[in-house]
């Protein structure tokens, strides 16, 4: 147990600095969507019901993406690569089953943290729109955790061969792709098993929010099948880990190459420009998981706010209307007022 | 613990590579004793050593380390001996400090109080972040670091490369003071053979995967020598007295392998000592048999 502890501290303490602004961005994205479900609800008092719903549920499910995904990518095989940690700990009195329990135990320990986190966000979000809180909400964390888990499988089944910078960089691709392509065919049979039909979703004619329709088909008794779904992914990327923890003579010696001698020329850790050097060095070595997920984000939305665009133009309308007859009420009442007391 | 004579026992070692072959690899490390492992770059050292380590397999061949077979006792060798590479393995966002909670953990004979000791000698920040530490400092950091859990071997591999004089000097004189109880060992990988002149017991040199010459230091620098002559005389030396001979626009360098002998033989010759160096220059030009630098 000692072991695992030295080995876990020393996995944190490299991603001290990371997890400090990750956690800060997701509270700050937490904010966001707070304050823009008052903002809404202020704003559109007296709105049809399932328009304040499908809003509440969008910011809801954002931020259930967002909690989840935000930390799955925290670059520390890349940085044991680089500084030669990767084969100096073959050295050491560890064993493989070791090496893969505090790699995982880190990633879930920080999960156990975003994921609350992001609940809380959610149930916030519920009360001060004046929803309830559907057991819908904790299906989809699953089923995010699962894709998450999923992606993370893949990935690692590549990049954890890599026995340098350069061949880390070429298994990244590689991975990449079949990940993508493992995520699509995993929603889709999610989809699938949830009784969710995607196409006749599309061409539906209802006025109903697409949100609304999503989240309908989410209950609570999915998590009979998800929860083990979960722990069984968990186990089969502990597998992973563990399996290519074992052989070490396929994870050689590091060689520094020119890109990453050149990367640590840039000196960003001068006092005058730590926090700025730090988050430039964040966007420059982490640029693809940023990209993923912005396009994962810019899906999402676009799913929930394009995919019925006559009903969006049709809420807009009545938007106005409302707010319209608002303002008249409110000229007629002042005006009444006036007649009266004069 | 089993006591043990040797603290590292190589026999038969192979390991083939596609261009590169490790071919029947045999020595031995006495306990108590510094051995220098000379070759040039890429002779088959470092592979050798991850071989030791069970960081490679091998195809063939044995490895005892301290008394324990390599594979079958891995974990139990790994928590009773220390590695130091040529370059420090660890991030630069750790400090000395969290090296030392790292450790504590990883090793169960680590101990604070040593720990603290070398880095007051050696004058290292314990606080600070060893992205900010110099070469030199980082490597005595990992010299610390590897001394600080009663390690009963000590593995280098290419440690002093890139150091100054004046490190290094430091850095050996604090190997003296680790193997003074007598049951402590050192496999030095260099090739930086003024150092191991100064502390190696025994020397082993290796070239393109294969064992050129082992044995006691001493004898092999007193056996061997260099006789300088014209080419003229050359002819005149027996070829199993020869390792190799250099050609020089004045005359001919002629390695021998037992320098007393010789001088008996070839008496009015002149016949220089030879350094580690020179022996390890020669020996690799052997199959040459007269070569030019």
């Amino acid at each position: 147990m000692t072991k695992l502890r030295s080995l876990i501290f020393r996995e944190l303490k490299i991603c001290q600095k990371l997890y400090i602004i990750r956690f800060a961005v997701l509270f700050a994205f937490s904010a966001f969507v707070i304050v823009g479900t008052f903002l809404f609800t202020d704003l559109f008092v007296g709105m049809p019901e399932n328009i304040t719903e499908s809003f509440t549920q969008m910011f809801s499910m954002l931020l259930i993406l967002y909690s989840t995904v935000f930390l799955a990518d925290d670059n520390t095989f890349k940085s044991d690569l680089n500084s030669g940690w990767n084969s100096y700990s073959y050295v050491l009195p560890i064993t493989a089953s070791e090496r893969a329990a505090a790699k995982l135990i880190r990633f879930i320990g920080t999960l156990c943290i975003s994921v609350p986190l992001g609940m809380v966000g959610v149930i916030m979000i519920n009360k001060i729109a004046g929803t309830q809180f559907q057991s819908g909400y904790v299906s989809l964390q699953f089923i995010f955790l699962d894709l998450l888990l999923l992606s993370k499988i893949v990935m690692d089944f590549f990049v954890l061969r890599a026995k340098n910078t350069d061949e880390y960089k070429k298994m990244q691709d590689k991975g990449g792709l079949t990940c993508l392509a493992s995520l699509v065919c995993a929603a889709l049979a999610i989809m699938k098993c949830a009784g969710f039909d995607l196409a006749a979703l599309v061409n539906s004619d209802s006025n109903e929010p697409f949100s609304l329709d999503i989240l309908s088909m989410l209950t609570g008794g999915m998590l009979l099948w998800l929860i083990p779904l979960t722990l069984v992914l968990l186990a089969v990327h502990f597998a992973v880990i563990y399996h290519h923890s074992q052989y070490a003579y396929k994870n050689g010696a590091k060689t520094k190459k020119a890109s990453v001698r050149a990367e640590k020329a840039i000196d960003l850790t001068a006092p005058h420009c730590e926090p700025v050097g730090f988050l430039y060095k964040e966007i420059r070595q982490n640029t693809k998981s940023i990209i993923t997920v912005i396009l994962i984000l810019s899906i999402s939305l676009d799913t929930f706010s394009t995919q019925n665009p006559k009903l969006l133009w049709n809420q807009l309308s009545k938007m106005e209307q409302i707010s319209m007859e608002r303002s008249e009420m409110d000229i007629c009442s002042i005006s009444g007022v006036a007649r009266s007391g004069g | 613990m089993a006591a043990y004579e040797n603290a590292i026992e190589i026999s038969g070692v192979t390991k083939k590579y596609s261009g590169f072959t490790l071919d029947n690899i045999s020595f031995n490390v006495p306990k108590g004793s510094i051995m220098g492992f000379i070759g040039q770059n890429g002779a088959g050292k470092t592979t050798t050593i991850r071989s030791l380590l069970n960081i490679i397999s091998i195809d063939e061949g044995e490895i005892k380390l301290l008394g324990l077979d390599h594979l079958r006792n891995e974990q139990e060798i790994k928590e009773r001996i220390s590695v130091v590479f040529d370059e420090l393995p660890f991030h630069d966002v750790l400090s000395a400090k969290d090296m030392a909670r790292i450790f504590e953990g990883i090793y169960p004979q680590w101990d604070n109080a040593v720990y603290t000791r070398y880095l007051e000698r050696f004058g290292l920040p314990v606080k600070k972040k060893i992205g900010e530490f110099s070469k030199g400092m980082k490597m005595k950091l990992q010299i610390a670091c590897a001394l600080s859990h009663n390690a009963e071997l000590l593995i280098m591999d290419e440690a002093t490369t890139g150091l100054d004089p004046v490190v290094r000097d430091e850095i050996l004189h604090i190997f003296m003071e680790y193997l003074r109880d007598g049951e402590r060992s050192i496999l030095m990988s260099s090739h930086i053979t003024s150092d191991l002149e100064k502390i190696a017991d025994s020397v082993t040199f290796i070239d393109k995967g294969r064992l050129l010459i082992s044995g006691y230091k001493d004898d092999i620098l007193e056996s061997h020598g260099i006789l300088k002559c014209g080419r003229a005389e050359l002819g005149s030396i027996a070829a199993e007295d020869i390792v190799s001979v250099r050609m020089n626009a004045y005359g001919a360098e002629v390695m021998l392998r037992d320098r007393q002998s010789a001088s008996y033989k070839y008496s009015g010759a002149i016949i220089d000592p030879a350094s580690l160096d020179d022996i390890m220059l020669y020996y690799v030009h052997k199959d040459e048999r007269e070569w030019t630098s």
